[in-house]
């Protein structure tokens, strides 16, 4: 055979030529030497064109020349996964303190004294109580959503007060980018008195709570009852109700969960740190595993998917951008713990769920 | 599902990737493979799949490359303001930008059968579907391969070299 050309030496390593003639060139090139370091460069070649052309993948996206979209998702995602880890933290610190009255010792503890606070790493821009009152993950999402608007407020001012206040400390404490101990003071603002919950729910006058939210399904997940509101054309949350790990003697009175409403903020995905992990009774699952809301299986879900690869990691960056919020207090009368869901404001959450109290203590709870 | 879609949920992925390395913008990328299977849509039936796919996908932007000339100088010129204006060059980041940049003009460097030919190739297509889409006799498709695969590889490490000869001048 004689010496095969350039061209033929990339067809054969393209797998292009017929069974044949593939043979005799593999014969040819293991005797011929110049022939052998042809078919090495070339090989050479093929990966090499390859890798560049790798590089023309990574391109903005239109003609507006924004920050490369690959870097910002990823800072996104670090920051998730430093808030995951955080609340992580917080939950093991929950579940080591033990006994029957950890949740309420932290967070007692949480509020008498500021310095119990764990300070957040500053890069990890993610705070939280020890008790894991208020979790930030993602502070652009804070600043994207602007309060409800302020009409509404006006109208209910007087009643709306302690409501504020509360809203307020949240607020305060999820934006502030020192990210520690404002939280001491802060936390105290957010003491409402025992029954002040009840009491706004009951008084709450303002003219868009006087119709009841419309209740769109409800359906069972786990051990978990969920209902959908509508809360405006098209836009729902989720209310789960979880029974109590134990009887009405949990961990967490009603008024306390009320005052002090746990507010957690990952983006899309959620995870609540319920009281009831502390509870010795029955043996709390890790706390990234546990699944007993759907929420807390997607995030189990979403950081195994995370972990896997870059595809996933940016999906999931992406899933960031329409961000999920959660509040999850107790119910006063069941003991249930109650976590809302929606893709909207802290503060709207804080509404909604006053009227649902306000419509579950009525009695309406199905569609 | 409609023979479109089966098309689509085949080939888009590929399609795009592919117009995106040719156009170097992701939007226009996903603009021309959308306006592909429109096309795909009007045949009554399609012999070689991908071949067609990558060849009508390959004179939409020949079409719209002749329109648009204006359009892909803007590209360029906002792709050399990104590189400029990446502040706090994070390393990885920079690095990897210029790796694009180089990347880009290689490619561009090539003749527009060779580039075709290589980014048919890397998305898979054989050299029967090559020549079929380039209309080119399927025995030549193994030269032009090795023609690009040589040139891109030869461009982008003289562009390397003198990046690097710069960037020594500049440190001395």
């Amino acid at each position: 055979m004689q010496h095969p050309d350039e061209g033929k030496i990339h067809s054969w390593l393209d797998g292009a030529l017929a069974a044949e003639e593939a043979a005799s060139l593999e014969t040819h090139v293991a005797t011929c030497q110049p022939c052998a370091a042809a078919v090495a460069e070339a090989r050479g070649f093929i990966a090499a064109s390859s890798r560049i052309l790798t590089a023309l993948d990574d391109v903005p996206r239109g003609v507006v020349p924004a920050v490369p979209a690959r870097k910002r998702d990823l800072r996104v995602f670090w920051r998730a996964a430093a808030a995951m880890l955080v609340v992580a933290g917080g939950s093991l610190v929950v579940m080591r303190e033990g006994g029957p009255d950890a949740g309420v010792a932290t967070s007692m503890k949480t509020r008498a004294v500021p310095t119990a606070v764990p300070p957040a790493a500053p890069e990890n821009q993610a705070t939280t109580g020890s008790g894991g009152s208020v979790t930030q993950a993602d502070e652009s999402a804070i600043s994207e959503s602007p309060l409800p608007p302020s009409p509404a407020r006006a109208n209910r001012a007087p009643v709306a007060t302690e409501r504020d206040l509360s809203a307020q400390a949240t607020r305060r404490q999820a934006t502030s980018s020192a990210g520690a101990v404002t939280g001491g003071t802060v936390v105290a603002d957010a003491v409402v008195p025992s029954n002040a919950a009840a009491r706004i729910a009951a008084n709450a006058p303002a003219a868009e709570n006087e119709t009841p939210l419309r209740i769109l399904r409800v359906g069972e997940v786990g051990r978990s009852r969920q209902t959908t509101y509508e809360i405006a054309p098209g836009q729902t949350v989720t209310l789960t109700e979880q029974e109590p790990a134990r009887p009405l003697a949990a961990p967490v009175t009603s008024a306390q969960a009320a005052a002090e409403p746990q507010v957690m903020m990952r983006g899309a995905r959620t995870v609540q740190p319920s009281r009831v992990e502390a509870a010795p009774a029955s043996p709390p699952p890790p706390p990234m595993m546990d699944a007993r809301t759907g929420a807390d299986s997607v995030v189990a879900a979403g950081v195994t998917a995370m972990a896997k690869s870059p595809i996933a990691q940016r999906k999931a960056a992406a899933a960031f951008t329409a961000p999920l919020r959660t509040i999850t207090w107790a119910d006063a009368r069941t003991g249930k713990t109650l976590v809302l869901t929606g893709s909207v404001s802290v503060e709207r959450l804080q509404e909604i769920r006053l009227r649902i109290d306000k419509q579950r203590a009525a009695g309406i709870t199905a569609p | 599902m409609t023979d479109v879609e089966r098309l689509f949920r085949t080939y888009n992925a590929a399609l795009v990737r592919y117009l995106t390395r040719r156009l170097g913008d992701r939007d226009w990328a996903e603009e021309v493979a959308q306006e592909t299977f429109v096309r795909a849509l009007r045949q009554t039936s399609i012999e070689n799949e991908r071949a067609w796919l990558f060849a009508v996908a390959t004179n939409l932007v020949r079409d719209e490359a002749r329109k648009d000339m204006r359009r892909r100088k803007h590209l360029a010129l906002l792709a050399e303001e990104e590189k400029d204006s990446v502040s706090e060059p994070h390393e990885t980041t920079l690095e990897r930008a210029q790796e694009a940049a180089m990347a880009r003009k290689a490619v561009d460097a090539l003749a527009e059968r060779d580039r075709l030919a290589l980014l048919m190739r890397e998305e898979g297509l054989d050299y029967n579907e090559i020549a079929e889409a380039l209309e080119l006799s399927p025995g030549s498709v193994g030269t032009t391969l090795s023609r690009a695969r040589r040139r891109l590889v030869e461009s982008y490490e003289a562009l390397q070299k003198s990046r690097e000869e710069r960037e020594n001048n500049a440190a001395s």
